[in-house]
């Protein structure tokens, strides 16, 4: 079955065509690793899937179906520059935001939802740390954190930006072995990754971007020299310059 | 204490002050933790204009409805600002706090010129208006009460419904926007709840002082709880706390003093106070545990001193503490003191080898380790015991005490 | 940009709302002595003395505050275009702005101060400051004439003997009108004679209508002190409400110019019955008439109130 299906999809993003024409399919029950070069578009293709962004021309769906109606099905994992971490919560409560999505955030919290967040939490690791601030922890903690609220989601697609940017190698080992068990439950997962030396042992399909589709399907074929060169060599080099250049007369400077 | 309940004198502005400070407490969390306290201030100045047209509107066509004129025209006046200052934020993509600052200045500015044109023409109404200005808790009636408990109610309502929605808005926007959350309509309704709290609060402790009661709560708060929720409760009991002391210290004290600066200056010191004392992270705390600490590192540094013979020259406080740990008696080294100064010897010296082991030169490592000795934990001395294969010889030759093979 | 516009043209609009009187007049050129006074009370015994020798022109009018009075446009020509200024000193006029240009003038007489040199024994004070409504006692106010007639001859000294023959005329009618107003306060009961109004202006009238002898200070009380603009705290309302009690007062009497929340406070927190006079008093502001007008009014309405 298909899980995602992309078709002749292009964003602009501030002006900036940053998305040109792409166009692929993703099979279920595999982990997928999103991988380019800085400024490719590959978190604009994750907002663009859960209708952040609008594209200019194309479309995507999931499970046969546009994302409206698949909502709860599918779970998004955003970086985490945008978090602010003075906020006065605590680690449950921040998993316990996953609910939201199922539930909406008028119902109140019962035993039940405490014990299934402990269990996400427990999952990762971090049952521990349930109480404590969500500024205590390190890096690679958090991000275990925020696994645990898409966790509780219980999405059968999850999508996953730059989960492990800053976060150590142990931390990055348990994420995996995480993700290798949620695959084992039949759920599909697109992960944004930017270290190219991790990519062969984490994932079992790769799509390569450069605000094209370079290309798209299992390690092996597509992690290739000739196809790296495409995305990260001199001839990418163009790629980032024409984007500049556009972005320059489309808004008058 | 009862009294101030009962007696129809003070309990109108009593509740009134009361109510004030709870609305205001408890939105006033919502923008500080979107660092946009100012929008407070900012939007209780632009209430002043709509207060002058109100009043001027009512009493020129029906003079029987002023209060609720100058509340709906301060309502309305205030949300103009705030239409304002969002279009020159995100239209004219000027910055927050200059944004900010112009519909103050400008609004404020109007609202003085109209009331000025009013000093010749209409005196009386003047008087109405710097009511306002700087509150006058001590004319309010029972049926303000009925009024102001009524809008206070839809604030306290209102938070409750939407406490998940805050959170998750105000913690992770993203997540929020990923989750479909209608982030607009819920900013929309805070802001509406901002422009109520300022409303209720104008006849107590007037547009002047009103950011006061929306930023001292919550700072306030902020130094005692983690926890959203009880941000939340602490700052609103905080502000209800500010209310009736305020309201209190300006009937007990000898002179009498006007009750709006009162409430203002009680929200202050509960602040000033929350900043300096909380324990974990009031100001004063946190120099005493710095002061333990270095404290701690001196005495530690006698004994290592001590430990390896040297001289020294101690200050006598330090030498007195050390004998009351007991690691000291007299000048000489007890059994826990050999041990303990042991300890620091062996993670200095571990702290070396593991330099060394990352790449460091051999004579650069020695000060890192001094500072690093009296800050390493038993956890991660196991650690670098394990990591480093349980050296027995730090970089220069010297031996690591205590490390079993 | 349209919401630029749009307050632009409301704050042009708002700019109307202030109305200015035609001075034009008073600048004219025509040989008199031109005197400028600051309030209503000080510019119509100013303009009895000096009559057509003078052009006399009073800034404050209407119900205008002179406590907080602050220049508005034109008024510091008028200062700087005055040959002589009177004032009331005695700290009335605390508005900055004011304050400094009378200070600034050379040549200001301020009434209150120079009766305070005359008699200082009559001067009063409330809580440590000087009470500066001397004007609510007309006795006391025509101490003030001497100190017109001498300013306006120093002006022009040739109209001289017509300034005093003046002068003496306006004193004989404000003493006969003087006795006139006590005879008429003392046919109220003495019970009854008990003054509550909205700011301390009436301590003076009090004294010299209300009070036989000593013990006049309990017959006028108000919530606001001296001056109206002050912020008004509980404990003013509890001790304006006590009096109530004690004295049995019925009725309190609001002024023209100055806001009725706290006298309505007061009523709704008294244990027995009392009403707001519903014809208000003239405390700061001269009202309709001229002075003495002013004050008979006063006197009239508390009488008529205070027979119910």
């Amino acid at each position: 079955m298909t899980v995602v299906c992309v078709e002749q999809l292009s964003v602009h993003y501030d002006k900036t065509p940053v998305l040109w024409e792409v166009d692929f399919e993703i099979p279920v029950g595999l982990i997928v690793g999103l991988v380019g070069p800085n400024g490719a578009g590959k978190s604009t293709l994750l907002k663009t899937f859960i209708g952040l962004l609008r594209p200019i021309s194309g479309g995507c769906t999931f499970f046969g179906k546009p994302y409206k109606e698949v909502q709860k099905k599918v779970a998004y994992v955003p970086q985490r520059t945008s978090v602010d971490w003075n906020f006065p919560i605590h680690v449950l409560d921040v998993v316990l935001m996953g609910l939201y999505g199922k539930r909406g955030p008028l119902k109140w919290i019962r035993k039940e939802d405490r014990a299934l967040a402990k269990q996400a939490l427990d999952r990762v690791g971090m049952l521990p740390f349930a109480s404590r601030q969500i500024s205590e922890l390190s890096g690679g903690q958090q991000q275990r954190v925020f696994l645990a609220r898409a966790l509780l989601q219980d999405a059968d697609l999850l999508l996953m930006d730059e989960p492990f940017a800053g976060v150590d190698m142990a931390t990055e080992k348990a994420l995996m072995e995480v993700f290798v068990q949620l695959k084992e439950e039949g759920k599909t997962l697109v992960i944004v990754h930017h270290d190219l030396t991790t990519v062969k042992n984490h994932f079992d399909w790769v799509i390569l971007l450069n605000s094209c589709l370079i290309d798209c399907g299992p390690v092996a074929e597509v992690f290739t020299e000739e196809n790296l060169k495409k995305a990260y060599g001199s001839a990418a080099y163009l790629v980032t310059e024409t984007k500049k250049l556009t972005r320059s007369k489309t808004s008058g400077v | 204490m009862l009294e101030f309940f009962v007696d129809p004198i003070l309990r109108a502005p009593t509740i009134g002050s009361m109510l004030m400070g709870l609305a205001s407490g408890l939105i006033g969390c919502l923008a500080f933790l979107q660092k946009r306290s100012l929008v407070g201030e900012a939007l209780s100045h632009a209430a002043y204009p709509g207060v002058v047209l109100g009043l001027v509107i009512a009493a020129a066509f029906f003079p029987g409805g002023i209060s609720a004129a100058i509340l709906v025209g301060a309502f309305l006046s205030g949300l103009l600002g705030l239409f304002v200052i969002h279009q020159m934020e995100k239209r004219l993509k000027i910055a927050s706090d200059a944004a900010l600052c112009f519909v103050l200045s400008v609004f404020f500015g109007v609202g003085v010129c109209i009331a000025s044109g009013l000093q010749i023409s209409h005196a009386l109404w003047l008087q109405k208006i710097q009511v306002f200005l700087l509150g006058e808790a001590a004319t309010m009636m029972d049926g303000h009460i009925f009024l102001y408990g009524g809008l206070t109610l839809a604030c306290v309502l209102s938070v409750i419904s939407l406490f998940r929605f805050l959170e998750i808005l105000h913690f992770d926007p993203e997540y929020a926007k990923a989750v479909n959350l209608p982030s607009k309509a819920v900013h929309t309704i805070l802001y509406i709840l901002l422009m109520v709290a300022i409303v209720v609060g104008m006849r107590s402790v007037g547009v002047v002082l009103m950011s006061s009661m929306l930023i001292a709560p919550p700072s306030a708060a902020r130094q005692w709880t983690t926890k959203f929720s009880s941000f939340l409760i602490l700052s609103g009991a905080l502000g209800l706390l500010s209310g009736f002391l305020g309201n209190a210290l300006s009937v007990w004290s000898l002179a009498p003093l006007p009750t709006g600066p009162m409430i203002a200056l009680v929200a202050t010191a509960i602040c000033l106070f929350s900043l300096f004392f909380a324990p974990e992270r009031g100001f004063l705390p946190k120099l005493i545990r710095v002061t333990h600490f270095q404290l701690r590192c001196k005495q530690e540094n006698i004994l290592k001193a001590l430990y390896k013979k040297r001289t020294i020259n101690p200050n006598p406080y330090l030498l007195w503490r050390m004998r009351t740990k007991g690691w000291i008696k007299g000048e000489k080294l007890t059994p826990e003191g050999y041990s303990q100064a042991e300890k620091l010897v062996r993670l200095h010296r571990l702290w070396e080898v593991y330099l060394v082991h990352m790449g460091q030169e051999s004579d650069r490592v020695h000060h890192s380790a001094e500072e690093m000795e009296h800050i390493l934990t038993p956890e991660i001395e196991i650690q670098l015991q394990a990591l480093l294969d349980n050296p027995t010889q730090d970089p220069h030759q010297q031996p690591i005490p205590g490390v079993s093979r | 940009m349209r919401v630029s516009l749009l307050f632009f043209s409301l704050v042009l609009c708002l700019f109307g709302c202030g109305s200015t009187r035609d001075t034009s007049s008073w600048f004219a050129d025509n040989g008199k002595t031109k005197v400028l006074c600051t309030t209503g009370m000080i510019h119509d015994i100013v303009a009895r003395v000096g009559q057509d020798k003078i052009d006399s022109h009073a800034l404050i009018v209407g119900e205008i505050d002179p406590h907080s009075y602050e220049l508005v446009k034109g008024d510091d020509d008028k200062i700087a275009f005055a040959q002589l200024v009177f004032g009331n000193g005695l700290n009335l006029e605390h508005g900055a702005s004011l304050r400094y240009l009378l200070a600034e003038h050379p040549h200001v007489v301020n009434l209150g101060d120079e009766i305070q040199n005359k008699v200082p024994q009559k001067i009063l004070k409330v809580s440590g400051e000087v009470d500066p409504h001397v004007w609510m006692d007309v006795s006391l106010w025509a101490e003030g004439i001497d100190a017109i007639v001498l300013a306006l001859s120093k002006e022009d000294p040739a109209s001289s003997a017509f300034y005093e023959q003046n002068g003496a005329l306006l004193r004989q009618e404000m003493l006969s009108e003087h006795s006139l107003l006590q005879k008429a306060m003392r046919l109220v009961p003495d019970e009854k004679r008990y003054l509550v109004t909205s700011h301390d202006a009436f301590h003076y009238f009090a004294r010299a209508y209300l009070a036989q002898g000593e013990g006049w200070e309990a017959r006028c009380v108000a919530p606001e002190g001296l001056a109206p603009e002050g912020q008004l705290s509980s404990q003013d309302i509890k001790r304006v409400a006590q009096h109530l009690t004690q004295y049995e007062i019925g009725v309190v009497f609001p002024e023209s110019n100055i806001n009725q929340d706290a006298l309505k406070k007061v009523i709704s927190c008294c244990s027995h019955k009392v009403r707001c006079s519903d014809k208000p008093l003239y405390g700061d502001a001269i009202g309709p008439g001229d002075y003495l007008d002013m004050i008979r009014h006063n006197v009239e309405i508390l009488k008529e109130e205070w027979s119910q």
